[in-house]
Parts: C-alpha cells; structure tokens; sequence
C-alpha cells in the first residue's frame, strides 16, 4: 500500500479550482511539488493533512480517509507555510505540546529534545517564539512536524527564511528521514534545492499535475523541446558536422562566452537523448576527437518546470 | 485518548491568559464597589441584593460578558492567532477537539462566575449584609449561576466555532436579546438566556420575597423548568458547536 493515494482529486473555492481531478500515488522518498503560486500546491498539501475536504475526489493516507479518519494523522507530520505560533510558549514547549497532542505523553520531552536536535534548534530550546528569528521559528516548525517520529511529512516552504548553511542542514535531514523509509513531500520555490535532494517531481500548475515522476524521465518526454546540450570538444566543427550528419541532433550553435564566440563549445539540440548517448562513443571514437564537457543546459527542475507551464499555457517557455 | 486529554488541559492553560482575567476582575471590581457604596448609606436585604446586584448588573451584564470573552476564544482564539493548524492536523477528531477545548475553559468559567458570586455575596456581608449567613447567601445563587454559565458559554462557543468575529455579534446579542428582549412582554423573551436566568433566580429566592415587580408581565416558567431549559440549551448548543466545527473547514488555518 502506498503511504500517499490521491484519487481524483478536485477543490473548489465558488466557481475557482483549487486543484482539478489530481490523481497521485507517492511511495516513500523525497517527492518535490513544484508549481507558482496558486497552482494548488498548498491546497493539496491542506487536504492531504486534513485540514479541507476535498469537493470531489479523495486523499488517502495509508489507505484511509484522511479528512474522516483522524486517527491516521498520526502518522502525518506538518509544517505550514504560514509564521504562526503560540507565541508565548518556549521552543521546547511549543514542540513538547505538539508531541503530546499527538500522543506521545510522559515521553514526549524526550520526543521535542530529539527532534529540536535534529532541526538544530535545541540550543535555544528554552527561548521563547516570540523572541526568536525567522530562521529559528521555521525550526521550530519543522521540529513539530517531526516530534511524533510520523511517515509521512508534508513541509510546505520549510526552506523559507533560513540560511544557506541550514537550508543544507535541512535538506540534508529530508534525505536521512527519506532514507529512513518516510514520504517527504516538500514544496519549495527554491527549485535548486528540490533538485538537490530529489529527482522525483510533482509539477502543478492552475490546479492540475501537468507531469509527475523522476526528472530525466519528464525531460525526455518534452518532444517539442529537445535537449540543449553543451559539448566542449577539441574539434567541435568536425564533431557537429558529424552529428548532424547521423541525424541525432536537429540544431548546433557556438556558444558565446562573454560576447566573444567561443569555437570549442557547441549547443546541441537533441531530440532522442538516449540514442545520443548510445551513439556519441562510438563517434567520438570515429573521429578520433576528445570530448572535455558535456552538460545539458535545460534538464533542471526549473527548465523542465518552464517548458511544460509554457506548454500547459499553449507556447512556449 | 491522551491526545485528547492533554488538548483539554492545554486549552485550559490557553485561556488563562492575564489580559482576559484582569477584565473579569475589573467588572467584578465595578460591582463590588457598587456593593460597597450602597451598603453605606443602607443595609442589604436578601432581596435588595437578588435585585440589584446578582440579577441585573451581575447576570445581565458581568456573566454574558464573561462567558462572551472566554467562549468566543475557544475557538476565535486560534483561529485569530492562526494556530488552528496546530490542532487540526493531530489524531483527534474535529468534534471531540471541540469538546476538549470548550470543556478546557469551563473551569475558568465556573471559576471566574461562581468566585465572583461568592466574592459578592463576601462583600456584602461586610458591609451592610443581608441578616442571613454568607454561605446561604452564596448557595441561593450558585445553581442558577453554575446553569448561567453552561448555557452562556456553549453558546458562545458556538458562535465562535461559527463566524469569524463572533466577539462583536456576540456584544450585540448580549444587548439586543439578553438585555433589551428579555425586558419585552409576552413569551419573545423566552429566546433570550437571561429569562431563564431570572426565573431561576426567583424560584431560588421566592421564599424570602425576590421575584418579579410585575408577575402577570413577566410570565416566569418554574425553577425547575428554567434550570431543565438552561441545562438543554448548554448541551444543545455543545452538540451543535461539535457538529458545526467538524463539518467546517477554516481556509484561514495558516
């Protein structure tokens, strides 16, 4: 049974969809939603805890009804986006509190102290929210969502507001609990950062998943939009030739390098990526020529990201 | 089953907040010091008291305003704050989650409203009291302030759990329907919380002469009935809250 099952999903706010006949399943490991803003990722993220109904559809957790069983939110952990806390209580205390309602008890100090640790905010356990700064806030968040040790964790931005050292610190934890055997599903628009800790991607946009699964996998299935791939060969005139000629790629450019052209760089244009790299060896070979670089240029969460909100909106990115 | 347990205490905890006690004090304050200042110039009968102190000032304006503050907050509170999110996503049903957090601020409540019906009774007691012993005094009243407080604050509550600024309808319900329709002739005022208050009150105090100035206007309903009818509208109320509150969804969580 797969931690996450999202079946037909729709929301609507009146006459607007929130999100429109979503359907995922999400196994455990890191799963990055990424999408702009009111693409829906934040209603799916409120539905898949339980905090809106569905109007259609539903959003299972384990295979229960999340927004009618409430007990399988046991095994959910949250961190909104919104910077809202009780802001009187402690760090300790606030996470203390959280783990108790989720029913740790006489444990749960022991819970908050282990997850504070995790997230790098016990040494100002005892400080209060209201006196600490959004870095350590959204630790504070992420280590309420963690308290209960849950399967599934549903971080919505948890990279907002803190610095390049803990955002690694962060991303590094995603991918202990990931390994772990948790789901973590993260939104962020910090594309680079998804990118850094996974491949599998959940792309939203104006309520609908317009591509899902691992990146290279969605890349490849942009057929409109091939590869751009840059190549630094020793001699890359002989190289492109060839390559135009065998047909694998549709299009060669000299890539500038500070308004000069530089003759050693190319950007290829490769529709069938895999024929390509089957293929490039032997020509390479062929050739007797050497390759130094090969970089695709667009294959990032943000290219892919851009090319299918462009094909989604009828154009281009 | 200690989710919801510890939701209760923490509910508890929530609402003592210093700001809202030291309003319940500076009303009880007021009172007192009207108290104070009669009972100088004439002494306190049981009757004199029942009526000017327990049944106007204190049940029409000191408990609706109490209950009002604390009930509006069970769920206002959160919601204002936007840490409804916090609660919403544990184990814990939406219903049973309301019922924690109204019960979690009943003790204060009752606290708040029958310490301040003893603390009255204490003052008057002392000065200028009615010839009758303060625990007397006290125990006539407290029935009917303990159903007071449960049907006040279950409504409340549900105001709250209903419109996002509960606190303002809820003023304007004080001054409309307990106060200005519990004042009009004919059965109307029977919607009204404070006409079951003030048959109760009387039923109570019958036996040394409170009761209505004007018994054919006023039309009381037994004591029993009032306390039947008050009681009724608590768990109603309750009931409605718990099912309103777990049918809702509050887009304003975060």
């Amino acid at each position: 049974m797969n931690p996450v099952s999202i079946r037909d999903l729709a929301k609507w706010y009146g006459e607007i969809a929130g999100l429109n006949k979503v359907n995922l399943e999400l196994q455990p490991g890191i799963i990055g939603l990424v999408g702009p803003n009111g693409a829906g990722k934040s209603t799916l993220m409120k539905i898949l805890t339980g905090q809106l109904k569905p109007s259609y559809g539903e959003a299972l957790i384990f295979g229960k009804d999340v927004w009618k069983t409430a007990a399988v939110r046991r095994r959910l952990g949250y961190s909104p986006e919104g910077d809202s806390f009780y802001e009187d209580m402690s760090v300790l205390a606030f996470v203390r509190a959280m783990g108790r309602l989720c029913g740790l008890g006489g444990s749960a100090d022991a819970f908050a102290r282990e997850a504070l640790g995790k997230t790098g905010a016990l040494e100002y356990a005892g400080k209060r929210l209201k006196a600490c700064s959004k870095g350590m806030r959204q630790r504070a968040k992420l280590a309420q969502a963690l308290v209960h040790k849950p399967d599934i964790l549903v971080l919505d931005e948890p990279l907002n507001g803190i610095d390049a050292t803990g955002r690694r610190e962060m991303l590094r934890l995603f991918e202990e609990l990931a390994a772990a055997g948790a789901t973590v599903i993260v939104s962020s628009h910090i594309l680079e950062e998804i990118e850094a800790v996974t491949s599998r991607i959940v792309f939203l946009a104006q309520g609908k998943v317009i591509a899902s699964g691992a990146l290279a996998e969605v890349r490849g299935l942009l057929k409109d939009h091939p590869l751009k791939l840059l190549v630094t060969a020793s001699e890359p005139r002989k190289l492109g030739a060839r390559l135009l000629e065998s047909g694998l790629v549709t299009g060669i450019v000299f890539q500038r390098r500070g308004g000069e052209l530089a003759e050693d760089d190319l950007v290829l244009s490769v529709p069938q990526v895999e024929s390509f790299y089957r293929a490039l060896p032997g020509l390479v070979r062929e050739l007797g020529i050497g390759i130094d670089r090969l970089v695709p240029l667009d294959a990032s969460v943000e290219a892919v990201f851009g090319y299918l909100v462009g094909e989604e909106m009828g154009g281009g990115p | 089953m200690n989710s919801w347990l510890y939701l209760f205490y923490f509910s508890f905890r929530r609402q003592l907040r210093p700001r809202r006690l030291v309003v319940a004090f500076i009303l009880f304050a007021v009172i007192a010091l009207l108290v104070v200042f009669r009972g100088f110039f004439e002494p306190w009968e049981v009757k004199s008291f029942s009526r000017w102190i327990i049944a106007l000032p204190f049940c029409r304006f000191f408990l609706p305003i109490i209950t009002l503050t604390l009930g509006t907050a069970i769920i206002g509170d959160d919601r204002e704050d936007k840490t409804l999110v916090y609660l919403s996503i544990r184990p814990i049903s939406r219903s049973s989650m309301y019922l924690a957090k109204l019960l979690g601020s009943l003790p204060l409540a009752l606290g708040i409203s029958l310490g301040a019906v003893c603390g009255l009774c204490a003052v008057t007691a002392f000065f200028g009291g009615p010839p009758l012993p303060l625990s007397e005094l006290a125990w006539m009243f407290l029935p009917t302030i303990t159903c007071a407080t449960l049907a006040y604050l279950a409504f409340f509550g549900w105001l709250g759990a209903v419109f996002r600024h509960a606190t303002l309808i809820g003023i304007a319900h004080v001054f409309l329907v307990e106060f200005f329709m519990g004042q009009v002739p004919g059965v109307l005022k029977r919607i009204s919380i404070s006409f079951y208050v003030r048959c109760m009150l009387y039923d109570a105090g019958g036996e040394h002469g409170i009761g209505p100035r004007n018994q054919a206007f006023f039309q009381p309903v037994g004591g029993d009935e009032a306390a039947i009818t008050l009681i009724s509208v608590a768990v109603g109320f309750l009931l409605l809250g718990m099912y309103w509150f777990s049918r809702r969804e509050y887009r304003d969580l975060t």
